[in-house]
């Protein structure tokens, strides 16, 4: 959802305030066009064929368009677990206070759960980044 | 184009427009986010929005947190104590002060990680010349006019320190 205050937004069309069926259809709209719906996939990865491979895919320069909403619920949980540092250094550097926020509560679910150690060591590599980086104070 | 026109036409119907339904999994992360983003985070952010970029990404830098945590560790900071240290390196950009006197920002984290002067005056002295110097040397000498510099760059110094000022008009080449 999109109540941003004083942040500049990046929710284009208004893309936060829909559910992740909804914007898999709007972006089956741009496919019905023959326009890469990746403009909608880029600010939601979450309803992309395979969220998980697109948001890994993501170049550093898409990354900070990435709303809020993406990370909600289990596939939220996810998606953070197949995030980089250096996506984080960007998000951290360009994003909004809600997406770097999103990403604190997000990863503190994430580590909540049981997790292979891959993901756990990859988790907890991204949080002390985030806990010790002014950028994210 | 006036109303009936479009239902005449057939081209609008109130069937065409999503109604957003947010799922009650991102209603429940909204509902976290604003209890948890108050308004401090908010302008602190926008203040941080403004910096020139060479000194966001030296604050976004993994490096940095590196170099914190080695810092903190090596002067024997506590865990809690090391978050202070990384939130005062950002205060120091987003201070709205043109000039930050040295003397000011070390009784700050003196008296923010509750350590001596002494201490405090050694610990600032690492993070100049492991972080912000290393960091910061190639500040160009005009500010690109397409995306000027809302906040002038404070990079620290030797030779400032030496002065008591970091001048943030005049930062070093």
């Amino acid at each position: 959802m999109n109540n941003i205050s004083n942040q500049k937004t990046k929710d284009l069309y208004g893309l936060g305030d829909y559910n992740n069926n909804q914007i898999k259809a709007f972006a089956e709209l741009f496919d019905a066009e023959n326009i890469s719906p990746n403009i909608v996939y880029d600010r939601r990865p979450d309803a992309a064929s395979s969220p998980e491979q697109y948001i890994r895919s993501m170049d550093i320069e898409t990354i900070p368009y990435i709303i809020p909403d993406t990370f909600a619920g289990n596939i939220g949980m996810e998606l953070m677990q197949n995030l980089n540092i250096k996506q984080l250094e960007k998000i951290g550097a360009e994003s909004d206070a809600y997406l770097k926020q999103t990403i604190k509560i997000t990863l503190r679910r994430a580590l909540q759960q049981p997790l292979s150690l891959q993901i756990k060591d990859n988790l907890l590599r991204i949080q002390k980044y985030i806990q010790y980086s002014p950028a994210w104070q | 184009m006036p109303e009936d026109n479009l239902e005449n036409t057939g081209e609008l119907e109130n069937d065409d427009i999503m109604e957003p339904e947010p799922s009650p999994d991102q209603i429940n992360l909204w509902s976290e986010l604003e209890n948890s983003t108050n308004q401090e985070i908010l302008e602190r952010e926008d203040l941080f929005a403004g910096l020139p970029q060479d000194i966001k990404t030296m604050l976004t830098s993994e490096t940095t947190s590196i170099k914190i945590i080695s810092i903190g560790q090596k002067y024997g900071l506590t865990k809690n104590q090391i978050l202070i240290l990384a939130r005062f390196i950002k205060d120091i950009f987003l201070d709205p002060d043109e000039d930050v006197e040295i003397p000011i920002l070390i009784n700050s984290l003196s008296s923010n990680l509750n350590i001596e002067l002494e201490k405090a005056k050694t610990i600032f002295l690492e993070i100049n010349n492991e972080i912000l110097i290393p960091s910061l040397r190639n500040v160009p000498d005009i500010p690109d006019i397409e995306t000027p510099l809302e906040r002038p760059v404070p990079a620290v110094s030797s030779t400032n320190i030496n002065n008591n000022i970091i001048d943030l008009k005049n930062p070093p080449k």
